[in-house]
């Protein structure tokens, strides 16, 4: 019989999730005189050094390149952002979890948040600038509401699963590390798929789950839509989220007594 | 006769623990030599009672007898290896006073913060924000940093949040090992007077006075058993002169 409460979205748990991220707000930037702007500062760099690198050779073929850029760099750094944050922080939350009858399903939630967060923020810088050329209209927003919940779906689904291997092994956090600095060239972010050989492309676009959700929601701010590319997102978004759902519901016990 | 709050039947609880130092070449050199390199580590076997609505119950024994496990068990934090449990409802759990804190925060904000983690909702608690802080001396300190607390400060905290949020019932562990004797009595009188009647509260320490006055019943854990279950003042004195006679041999 298992003794721990199954209902995860009861209104003391709700109010726990809302402090829990209230107190990563709060710390954010601790003690920084520029806060926010420090970690803006890692999108733009990168964004500056791409661009500088790669405009001459992809972009001249691209209608406003920047925008395409930087809507890449900032869907794969939530991506790779989020999942170490939900990593690290998870096996740090141990004490909690040993602790306090907290459901280790919202402390999960609560690591996202504040990441998601940010993310919104840039895609909102991103949003200004598809304004700026024109590009955006109000059904494309409408459209991004399901693409980005099953990207938060997406990521909540690899994040737990990381998560638990990561309490059981803890090479798994280093092995991350390295393989996610992979992803800003195993997806589109500063080429287009046309770019590069017909097999590579079907490996980018089917074998790494990202791409849908980058090609769907830069479409979007370039004013087009994806058909293919937003079934897929939703595709991979409740795939993604089931397959870590259960995995955490099977193997959360034996992660917490071990790590 | 009501109907049990509180069932425990036949709750074993064993843990894997690594049998030496767990290094790369210790794993590879087990795998191929198929010897493992964990051992199994039982920690309570077959502890059955049951616990009626409004029951106080103190838990005893030595250190590695069981106790948190025991009672992370009934709170639901670990599953239990074999056995069943059942609680009428969710516990509200102190196992660990500093647990939850978040030292950067301040005094205020951690109140809001543990008082989620205990199941209180933010009006509730900026309503019972002066009596917490009251409770646990802080009324000057609600806007400095934690971390500038000392441990029996954010101990009182800890306690003051718990016991001024809701809950039927209770479990917690230890809760005034660090405290001084002012702020020990006057818990005491708190707790006498938040654990009423109605509610139910299992708790553990090694002070057997305090488990005396609040508990009426208490179960003697031994190398993961129940040794002794009776009326607390009973199991707590015979408990107690075993120990002291183990101690002087």
């Amino acid at each position: 019989m298992k003794n721990r409460p199954k209902q995860l979205f009861t209104r003391a748990n709700w109010n726990l999730l809302v402090e829990l991220i209230r107190a990563q707000f709060k710390l954010i930037d601790h003690n920084s005189l520029l806060g926010f702007l420090w970690s803006s500062l890692g999108p733009l760099a990168m964004f500056a050094v791409t661009y500088a690198i790669f405009s001459v050779r992809f972009g001249k073929n691209i209608a406003a390149y920047p925008l395409y850029l930087l809507s890449g760099i900032v869907v794969v750094n939530f991506f790779v952002n989020a999942t170490l944050q939900v990593m690290q922080s998870f096996c740090a939350a141990m004490p909690l979890m040993l602790n306090t009858t907290a459901p280790r399903k919202i402390i999960l939630i609560a690591n996202v948040g504040i990441v998601l967060y940010k993310f919104l923020l840039e895609l909102l810088f991103c949003v200004a600038i598809s304004f700026f050329y024109g590009k955006l209209s109000l059904k494309m927003l409408v459209l991004a509401i399901p693409i980005l919940l099953a990207f938060i779906a997406f990521i909540l689904g690899i994040s737990s699963m990381l998560a638990l291997c990561n309490c059981l092994v803890r090479d798994v956090e280093h092995l991350w590390t390295l393989l996610s600095r992979v992803f800003f060239f195993i997806t589109p972010v500063f080429y287009e798929l046309k770019d590069i050989s017909s097999w590579a492309s079907k490996l980018v676009y089917f074998a790494n789950p990202l791409t849908p959700f980058m090609v769907s929601l830069r479409s979007l701010l370039m004013g087009s839509f994806d058909a293919m590319s937003f079934g897929y997102s939703l595709l991979w978004g409740v795939f993604f989220f089931a397959l870590g759902l259960g995995a955490f519901g099977l193997l959360e016990d034996t992660a917490v007594e071990r790590a | 006769m009501s109907d049990p709050y509180v069932i425990a039947e036949h709750v074993s609880k064993h843990f894997h623990v690594l049998s030496q130092r767990g290094t790369t070449f210790r794993a590879i050199k087990a795998f191929l030599k198929r010897e493992p390199l964990m051992k199994k580590l039982n920690v309570l076997s077959h502890v059955s009672f049951e616990m009626k609505r409004g029951e106080k119950i103190a838990i005893v024994g030595k250190n590695g007898a069981g106790k948190t496990t025991l009672l992370r068990i009934l709170a639901g934090i670990y599953e239990p290896s074999s056995g069943e449990v059942y609680t009428e409802i969710a516990p509200k759990v102190l196992l660990n006073f500093w647990t939850g804190f978040n030292m950067d925060l301040t005094v205020i904000d951690n109140v809001y913060l543990c008082g989620a983690l205990f199941g209180g909702e933010r009006k509730l608690l900026a309503r019972s924000l002066p009596r917490i802080l009251e409770m646990a001396e802080l009324s000057t300190l609600g806007y400095s940093p934690a971390k500038r607390l000392s441990l029996g400060q954010i101990q009182r905290l800890s306690l003051s949040i718990f016991l001024n949020t809701p809950g039927d019932f209770l479990i917690f562990d230890e809760c005034l090992a660090f405290v001084d004797k002012g702020f020990a009595r006057k818990s005491d009188a708190f707790i006498k007077e938040h654990i009423s009647d109605h509610k139910t509260a299992i708790m553990a320490s090694h002070d057997g006075e305090f488990l005396k006055k609040h508990c009426t019943r208490a179960i003697w854990l031994d190398k993961g058993s129940i040794r002794m279950d009776g009326e607390a003042r009973r199991v707590i004195s015979e408990y107690e002169s075993v120990v002291s006679g183990e101690a002087t041999e």
